[in-house]
């Protein structure tokens, strides 16, 4: 493969095109029309224009993008994360057009794409699953007796969901029908599938998913885990690799089922398990992501390999360099993701001009993003426009770098969520690693953010004032001086 | 120096600084507008960023304020400038983020009630649907769809 296209835009597409070019891969970038001055569009060696802003009708049209690797002759086509990454047909109609589709197969992106199917899929692989119905359910009656034996509180899932949408916890059988009925028809107008599902509540649990990498030969191992618990409407914002919680035991057995889910579908090339973690660190799978993650940094850092070269090496039919037992955690690393929004209004998105834009330096800091001063965020797209990656031989050194690192990186223009970021790294939960996916819920809001910096901004308000004082200051000592002048000249 | 009493506003929270009070601070000018201040013990490190006559930008320890100073004058004159605005009707909806308008639920004339859906926003895959604050009977719509709002805007204008 000497020539491959990007299908997708900002940091990820940067990110990916990085890694070709030092691995001698020429790139080619496609862009809307909002996005001619992007980063990964100068970055790369070919562009080509794909049309209005809309990502409907330009990044996720199938044909159009297609064409473009056509054009140019690139010969594969990474489709990053988010956008078409996750589409088995896109998967199939670019093999079917000779190029070679960085990432699984088609079969592997549908059957872990819908959450029952998945699970079907697994049974045979002895993986644990949260307590719950393996199959789409619609009789309410049904559903009571269900919930009954599993035990209240249950959660109701949409099968084609994602995101948070269509989810409904139910605490008593009274509240069963209504919510169903509900979760129904928001599945049905979100996913345009309504099958929903019933499952076990879990109660505080953890997000820990593991990275896995399979090759075309069989081989299949497990990079470690990521811990995403801290979350805001169902999205992961602070990422770290390893976990503060997991034993080498227990990251033993979550690595070995991961193992197993890939091969209950085949798997091959990037992928990531997600699992949930209860209170009593017993872990039920969730599902798999069948793309490159946004997190996959952290695991890049602690292990010292380049997630996205493997992914072109093993999409070239190469064998793995590596066995399980090469693997090893080398100190640890911590993620923001920096979003454009406001986390003092409910992490509403927050849309301007990067009136500055100065980036954090230093060893240790790693920064993946897809924007420069001056730029104006679009409207279109996912507000995430940077991703804040901190390394350190311990978990501490890793959130204390995180904080310089905020503290020395400039955005003005818009509101992001870096500040959400060091409040998350100097609080005492985050900091005693006993957290859970409330994290938001339980210690987030605009009082008690602004109770934290109310001696910050008595601070000053006293320089500012002390600041414009002097300065009138002068402006009367330079006054005085000139009218000295005109007395001595007269 | 000008003394007397100011409306130190910092990253939306007002605070009164007495300029008497000023003197009582524990800071050392460190030059290039750098300050180290000491208050309950505690170190900080200041820098003033960006000054344009009253709109400062300030640093303290990492975090960025924007700073706007009002002087007995200034307070005045706002507090005018507030009496004129409450006379805006405070049912006008306004846009509560940026965003483009998807859908608009209501045409003028109409008579709605509280938590009625009036307009539907999206921004970043995000969508927000405005509901109704209270009864009400819309004046004039100031976007059409596929506009693109700031936010706080005001789109529906009500009677």
């Amino acid at each position: 493969m000497r020539k491959i296209l990007v299908a997708n835009r900002g940091e990820i597409a940067l990110r990916i095109m990085r890694t070709a070019r030092k691995m001698g891969i020429q790139t080619v970038a496609v862009y809307s029309d909002v996005d001619r001055h992007a980063p990964h569009v100068k970055f790369a060696d070919e562009a080509v224009h794909i049309g209005p802003a809309p990502s409907s009708e330009s990044y996720l049209v199938m044909d159009k993008i297609i064409q473009a690797a056509k054009d140019t002759g690139a010969e594969g086509i990474h489709p990053g994360y988010g956008f078409l990454s996750e589409n088995g047909e896109f998967a199939q109609k670019v093999t079917r057009s000779d190029i070679t589709f960085i990432g699984p197969r088609p079969h592997a992106i549908e059957v872990m794409g819908n959450k029952l199917a998945a699970k079907e899929a697994v049974k045979a692989y002895d993986i644990p699953m949260v307590p719950g119905v393996d199959k789409a359910i619609s009789d309410v009656t049904l559903a009571q007796k269900i919930a009954d034996e599993i035990g209240y509180p249950i959660l109701i899932k949409a099968a084609a969901g994602g995101g948070g949408k269509g989810m409904r916890i139910v605490d008593q059988s009274a509240s069963l029908k209504e919510q169903m009925e509900r979760a129904i028809s928001e599945a049905q107008s979100a996913f345009g599938d309504g099958s929903v599902f019933i499952e076990k509540y879990v109660g505080s649990p953890r997000h820990i998913e593991i990275q896995v990498l399979a090759d075309t030969h069989g081989n299949v191992v497990y990079l470690f885990e990521r811990e995403c618990s801290v979350q805001r409407r169902h999205q992961k914002v602070v990422e770290e690799a390893p976990s503060a919680v997991l034993t080498p035991e227990i990251r033993k057995n979550m690595g070995e089922a991961a193992v197993r889910v890939a091969e209950a579908c085949d798997y091959v090339g990037a992928g990531t398990v997600e699992f949930l973690l209860d209170e009593n660190k017993n872990f039920y799978f969730l599902e798999m992501n069948t793309r490159l993650q946004v997190e996959h940094p952290v695991s890049e850092l602690i292990t010292g390999i380049d997630l996205v070269e493997q992914q072109i090496k093993v999409a070239r039919g190469e064998k793995l360099s590596f066995t399980q037992e090469d693997l090893k955690i080398q100190g640890h690393a911590l993620e923001i993701r920096v979003y454009a929004e406001d986390p003092m209004e409910d992490f509403l998105p927050s849309i301007g001009t990067l009136s500055t834009y100065k980036r954090p330096e230093g060893e240790g800091i790693r920064l993946d993003d897809g924007f420069e001063e001056g730029m104006e965020v679009p409207i279109y797209y996912d507000p995430m426009i940077a991703k804040l990656i901190t390394y350190g031989a311990s978990r501490d050194e890793a959130i204390q770098k995180m904080i310089s690192a905020i503290d020395n990186y400039h955005i003005e223009g818009i509101e992001t969520t870096l500040s959400f970021g060091k409040y998350v790294c100097q609080h005492p939960a985050f900091i005693s690693g006993d957290f859970d996916t409330h994290f938001v819920k339980k210690y987030w809001s605009k009082e008690i953010y602004d109770e934290g910096l109310k001696a910050e901004k008595q601070i000053a308000a006293r320089i500012a004032l002390h600041h414009y004082l002097e300065s009138q200051k002068k402006v009367v000592v330079a006054n005085t001086l000139e009218s000295n002048w005109k007395t001595n000249r007269s | 120096m000008p003394m007397g009493h100011y409306l130190v506003t910092v990253s939306d929270t007002p605070i009164e600084v007495n300029t008497d009070t000023l003197d009582q601070l524990d800071a050392i000018s460190q030059g290039n507008n750098s300050y180290h201040v000491i208050a309950d013990q505690k170190a900080y490190r200041a820098k003033v960023l960006d000054a344009k006559g009253k709109q400062l930008s300030v640093n303290v320890n990492g975090n960025l304020y924007e700073v706007t100073i009002a002087d007995a004058n200034d307070q005045m004159v706002k507090a005018m400038g507030l009496l004129e605005a409450s006379a805006q009707k405070i049912n006008d909806v306004q846009a509560p983020m940026p965003g483009l308008i998807v859908s608009i639920k209501v045409s003028p004339g109409q008579t709605n009630a509280k938590d009625d859906k009036l307009i539907e926003l999206s921004a970043m895959k995000m969508e927000n649907l405005n509901h109704a604050a209270g009864e009400g009977v819309v004046k004039s719509i100031h976007v059409k769809e596929g506009d693109a709002v700031d936010k706080g805007q005001v789109i529906i204008e009500m009677e």
